[in-house]
């Protein structure tokens, strides 16, 4: 990186750090720290539930899916308006009446503590682990690209927002998430619009879109279906989309602290539900732009030479392996087939459709694409090899792989600044609903000592700094999971948040089912979530990840129902005429 | 319309979810539940010409 660059980085991260101290006026409690007074405006929330969503990975991952997979990842957010209308209708009036703290507190309050603390742990688990991760997928790829020491990338990534995170609570959170997702916003609509700005002078942005449309990039919306068979593995279509993602969002803006705590600073109802519908009209169209970015760069890669491999630290891994030589020949013979692709690109823009040229051209293209189709997946699978241990997937590297090569000096700083800023918003969030789920659900509840609220201020920040230091050792243990991150982040949400929903569910629906059946249904039905996936990974069962969180829900739901009607015919065959 | 009983240190209660803050803009929120479902439909309608236009 340039000087200029790392000017740009250091004053960015040094401006929000400072500037997230100074928001860190709080009342010293429990209100002050983890709900901000219960003073936020909607504009406030409805900027802190997006950037808690949208970590480092959504920015990073994104445009490189669209690059390999094209745009239909886009239908995974379909699901997420409508859940946010049911937020509104069902989640929001009951947790802001009841004034709680954390979402869990609510199942206490409708079923018994044993639920309260299950769903909890639940929370804790799934969201502790998967904060390292998302720690750790942007310093793998920042520490590769640049040569940065993974260990400092690490506590750079996760470590720094600790200090305003910590003084500041939820009030400091939600105060530089605002400037961080301004930030994150202008780096990458300078992207998108530097991209096609480095496309040659005779391809505009129509031209770059039907580029990417001839070759599949822009596949938004797919059926899913194939041979008139439905695919369940099929990980993004419309149906998949609307009702995986309904229910995953419902899930995660419903029960998952790190979202209800953003929106329960707010300072009444009307502005949670504000924050939460405006979020359901701007996700679709704002996932639809940063996936529009990766094809503006699919293009960009048609009229310039495109790497053989975007993550070259992997190239180098090669080079060490027994496959050296063959890397070198098949390297070589990749680079000329690239220039005679810009050559005949260029050919095919300036040609008349209906000439000899224009077909020749393309058909020229058409042999190209299978070579280099064929040198990649050579690539890959030499990576794949046991003996080479490398990482096969380089969809994370193709948008920084692009940024650091060809945008100018500064930009290249911005754009890694935004990395930074788009993780600290999502960690930040996290840290503090881990702190905020630790001290209500658990030490506040089970401790036998009365705490001032003075000292539960105190206890608050020393969570919030281990679980900290927490999510960083997790990430440098993750260091080592590979492929693709932002997937890995998915899967894990998609194992617990299925189960939490189901039982949320059945506390707002079912009044008649008590905390027996539901607790006992949850443990049954997360049990059969985690078979099915490990039966998935096998290979034994064909069900795409978004799935688990519609089996998880309706599964809680069906056996509570079961469990409710056996439990009270034992119940009253035995005289007893209690709710389970 | 949903109800839902909750067990509370005053004793258990039930409570009506429906009991709404004033949306703004429009009357009631419901409104604001049609924009968002609409405005989705709307989208995913674009998006389905957008990839038929371009593939």
């Amino acid at each position: 990186m340039s000087r200029p660059d790392w000017i740009v980085l250091i004053t960015t991260l040094v401006g929000i750090i400072v500037y997230g101290l100074l928001k860190s006026r709080t009342s010293k409690n429990l209100d002050g720290y983890f709900l901000s007074d219960r003073s936020v405006p909607w504009y406030i929330v409805l900027l802190s539930i997006m950037g808690t969503q949208a970590s480092a990975v959504t920015f990073l991952s994104a445009p490189g899916q669209a690059y390999t997979d094209g745009m239909r990842f886009v239908q995974y957010y379909f699901g997420l308006p409508i859940a946010m209308v049911v937020l509104c209708i069902t989640f929001v009036p009951v947790f802001h009446k009841l004034r709680i703290y954390t979402a869990y507190e609510f199942l206490e309050k409708r079923f018994d503590v044993k639920t309260r603390t299950l769903t909890s742990f639940l929370f804790l688990l799934q969201r502790g682990l998967s904060t390292g991760i998302s720690i750790s997928a942007p310093s793998i790829i920042l520490s590769s690209l640049l040569g940065w020491d993974i260990m400092w990338t690490n506590i750079f990534m996760g470590g720094l927002l600790i200090i305003y995170t910590v003084t500041g609570g939820a009030k400091a959170v939600a105060y530089t998430q605002q400037l961080q997702l301004i930030i994150v916003f202008g780096g990458m609509i300078m992207a998108g619009y530097m991209v096609v700005h480095l496309l040659p002078q005779h391809i505009g942005f129509f031209d770059a879109l039907h580029v990417g449309g001839k070759a599949g990039k822009l596949n938004v919306i797919t059926t899913g279906f194939k041979n008139n068979n439905f695919n369940w593995n099929d990980r993004y279509n419309l149906l998949s989309g609307v009702i995986g993602g309904f229910f995953l969002a419902l899930s995660y803006f419903g029960t998952d602290q790190s979202q209800v705590g953003r929106y329960l600073t707010a300072k009444s109802e009307r502005e949670s539900k504000l924050g939460l519908l405006l979020n359901g009209l701007v996700k679709v169209p704002m996932q639809f732009l940063i996936l529009l970015i990766g094809v503006m760069v699919f293009a960009f890669y048609q009229y310039h030479e495109e790497p053989v491999f975007f993550n070259q630290s992997q190239l180098k891994v090669l080079e060490n392996s027994k496959y050296k030589d063959s890397l070198y020949a098949l390297q070589n013979e990749y680079d000329k087939a690239e220039v005679l692709k810009v050559k005949e690109m260029n050919v095919i823009s300036a040609a008349d459709k209906s000439s000899n040229e224009f077909r020749q051209a393309q058909s020229a293209l058409q042999s190209i694409a299978n070579q280099k189709e064929l040198t990649k997946k050579t690539i890959r699978r030499w990576l794949g090899d046991k003996e080479v241990h490398g990482d096969s997937n380089d969809t994370n590297y193709i948008f920084l792989r692009f940024v650091v090569d060809y945008l100018p000096k500064g930009l290249v700083g911005l754009l890694i600044a935004v990395i930074f800023l788009a993780a600290w918003g999502s960690v930040a969030a996290a840290l503090n609903s881990l702190a905020s789920a630790t001290i209500v659900d658990f030490h506040k509840r089970f401790s036998k000592k009365e705490l001032t609220p003075n000292n539960e201020y105190v206890l608050s920040k020393w969570y919030t700094f281990l679980w900290g230091i927490f999510c960083v050792i997790v990430a440098q243990l993750a260091y080592n999971i590979g492929n693709s991150l932002i997937e890995a982040v998915n899967v894990l949400g998609s194992l617990f948040y299925g189960v939490i929903l189901g039982v949320f569910l059945v506390a707002f629906y079912m009044k008649k089912v008590g905390g027996h059946a539901v607790f006992i249904s949850a443990v049954i039905v997360e049990l059969l979530v985690i078979s099915i996936h490990v039966l998935n990974q096998k290979g034994i069962v064909n069900l795409s990840f978004l799935w688990l969180n519609v089996v998880g829900a309706t599964g809680v739901i069906f056996l509570s129902w079961i469990m409710n009607t056996f439990f009270i015919d034992r119940n009253k065959k035995a005289g007893r005429n209690l709710p389970v | 319309m949903f109800y839902y009983n909750c067990k509370h240190e005053t004793g258990s209660y039930t409570m009506n979810a429906n009991d709404e803050e004033k949306s703004p803009f429009f009357k009631s929120w419901s409104y604001w539940y049609a924009l968002v479902i609409i405005f989705l439909a709307i989208l995913i309608i674009f998006f389905y010409f957008f990839t038929k236009h371009f593939s």
